[in-house]
């Protein structure tokens, strides 16, 4: 083969730029192809993502006012956050919500994927996969300030089904109280089956081959114990992933906070993504602000590395 | 007979009928919220607060009425965010995507990881520093404020998702066109674009919905009432009408409705198109 890489001769270092595998045979490509096509992306993420993330971080640094350039002033943001007691607060709030949140959507997503994965006609799952992607496609902005509505305490879904049943004696506050607001943002959405963690659980689950569970069955393997011996080991690269994006979500959770309780009562709901938002946009800290930004940064960071080495520290592996 | 199920043997109800109840519970709890929003778009605030749960007569569709302009300037305002986004997106993650599977060239592997390197960074740090970029270059209140941002976030996953399927095409295809003299571009728009259409729709629908809701990014770049998108749209309407339930509800219903319709054409390439499945 004339341009196989690894070989040696004239042709070797163009051989790296062949199109495609390294056993065409014909084709060469000028080496700026490939930077053509990279061009227009790259352009894009220098301005709006690259830059960006650099600029944050040296203006977690300054004292900054856009359009005003920033005034370096070292440490002291930071010192000022960990002695702001609302910051603190906000990074417990997010903590409980986030590992609760995740907790429950990821609970709900895989029996909700286990039982649609379970029913044995093709056409049934179907149906009942679209019945649960319906939901996806509401606003999430209109999802919010219906379940604002569920949980008000004049008129709301919540208070009417619990007084109705006789869990409750009168209507009770669910967001307008510190204790209980920051647990009915965690809960929005119940049973959060519907949802993307469902559709690629289910994806990933009906890839599977479908002779490892008859294999299972015939071995006497009951339904329940095959879900937690062959299915959930066998998808843990999607759970990993599903796993990443909820927690990462989670962590910068803005949108219920500014939609249903503008980080209230008493700062029971404040979240570091809505502090972040009100510090830059309502008080124009912008160099305050992206102190929170950088802190969150390295929260989801430390988060994802942790999680990706902890999903390939085993050698086995199901390729999926 | 065998007791065991595979993907072969036909529906069994017996088997299957505490897996039907259990499903069926979920998606009555996951509905009610909004079944009992489209019964109450209908009724005016006496009738909401006589009657709770169920319709009442007569019905009241001037809630529709009320709630249209202002709703429906937002889902055009919308559209003229979300149009420009996906086209260039598309565009951009093709283009990328193909890039990466199909050529070798030096900085490859460093130029991939540096991009999937932007998924962990959190989005809400950027806001600011990209608000600064944007009244900068006085985009403030602008489409392409809007657009080229966003374009920026929708482009990494969807050169991640296209370079995966640009790498499962047979490169036969490619050498057999090759052979017969094609250039790089018309093996770009001839061969691997047909072939990824399937692909891009996924990724088109993932945009659409990201678009659609994302809430920080209008807030921050929008300045003017009259050209928020729906999902701020129908935050400012639902605080001017709160105490009107029928026409805010029926605000509601109508921001749904143009992804719901899309839904309808495109509900079995959305559901389908993960199924390839995602991973790590």
């Amino acid at each position: 083969m004339a341009n196989e890489i690894g070989q040696t001769g004239p042709t070797r270092s163009l051989a790296r730029f062949i199109p495609g595998r390294p056993r065409m045979r014909s084709g060469l490509v000028p080496i700026y192809v490939p930077f053509l096509f990279l061009i227009p992306a790259l352009i894009l993420l220098v301005v709006f993502r690259y830059y960006p993330t650099i600029s944050a971080i040296y203006h977690s640094f300054t004292i900054w006012d856009i359009p005003k350039p920033g005034e370096f002033v070292g440490l002291k943001n930071y010192q000022a956050l960990f002695s702001d007691p609302i910051f603190l607060q906000s990074i417990s709030n997010i903590l409980k919500y986030t590992v609760v949140r995740t907790l429950l959507t990821m609970t709900m997503a895989i029996i909700g994927a286990e039982l649609v994965y379970n029913l044995a006609s093709s056409s049934w799952r179907n149906i009942w996969r679209l019945v649960f992607t319906v939901p996806m496609v509401i606003p999430s902005t209109v999802d919010l300030l219906i379940w604002k509505q569920i949980y008000a305490g004049r008129q709301g879904l919540l208070n009417e089904i619990l007084v109705g049943i006789g869990a409750l004696n009168r209507p009770y506050p669910w967001i307008g109280r510190p204790d209980t607001a920051l647990w009915a943002l965690v809960f929005i959405g119940f049973p959060a089956v519907a949802g993307f963690g469902f559709l690629i659980i289910l994806a990933a689950l009906q890839n599977l081959p479908a002779e490892v569970n008859d294999a299972a069955l015939i071995d006497g393997c009951s339904r329940l114990r095959r879900v937690f011996s062959i299915d959930l080991p066998a998808i843990r690269g999607p759970l990993a992933l599903i796993l990443i994006l909820s927690l990462n979500g989670g962590l910068q959770q803005f949108a219920p906070m500014l939609v249903v309780t503008q980080g209230g009562p008493v700062n029971s709901t404040m979240s570091p993504g809505y502090y972040l938002y009100t510090q830059g946009f309502t008080y124009g800290a912008h160099g305050y602000a992206s102190a929170i930004g950088t802190i969150l940064m390295l929260m989801t960071l430390t988060l994802s590395i942790f999680i990706m080495r902890a999903r390939y520290r085993r050698a086995y592996d199901v390729a999926i | 007979m065998l007791r065991f199920r595979s993907r072969l043997t036909q529906h069994s109800w017996r088997q299957d009928w505490p897996l039907f109840l259990v499903l069926t519970i979920l998606a009555i709890i996951t509905y009610i919220p909004f079944v009992f929003t489209v019964v109450n778009s209908l009724k005016s605030n006496t009738q909401f607060f006589t009657q709770f749960w169920l319709p009442v007569l007569p019905l009241h569709f001037e809630n529709y009425e009320r709630a249209l302009p202002s709703m429906g300037r937002a889902i055009l305002n919308s559209f003229s965010y979300s149009i420009p986004t996906l086209i260039l997106s598309l565009t951009i993650s093709g283009l990328t995507g193909y890039a990466f599977a199909r050529y070798r060239f030096p900085g490859r592997q460093i130029l991939f990881f540096a991009m999937l390197a932007l998924i962990m960074i959190p989005g809400i740090l950027l806001v600011i520093p990209m608000f600064s970029v944007i009244i900068s270059l006085g985009w403030g209140d602008t489409i392409q404020g809007v657009v080229l941002p966003w374009t920026a976030v929708e482009i990494v996953f969807g050169t991640f998702l296209m370079r995966t399927f640009f790498e499962t095409l047979p490169q036969e295809y490619f050498e057999a066109a090759r052979l017969d003299g094609a250039g790089e571009m018309t093996l770009l728009f001839r061969i691997a674009l047909p072939l990824a259409i399937p692909a891009l729709a996924t990724v088109g629908i993932l945009n659409l919905l990201f678009t659609w809701n994302d809430i920080i990014w209008p807030l921050v770049s929008i300045f003017d009432s009259n050209r928020f998108p729906v999902s701020i749209g129908v935050l400012t309407f639902s605080s001017q009408y709160g105490t009107d339930y029928g026409v805010t509800f029926a605000s509601y219903v109508i921001a749904s409705l143009p992804l719901i319709i899309i839904f309808g054409f495109t509900s079995r390439r959305f559901m389908d198109g993960l199924a390839g499945g995602l991973s790590i």
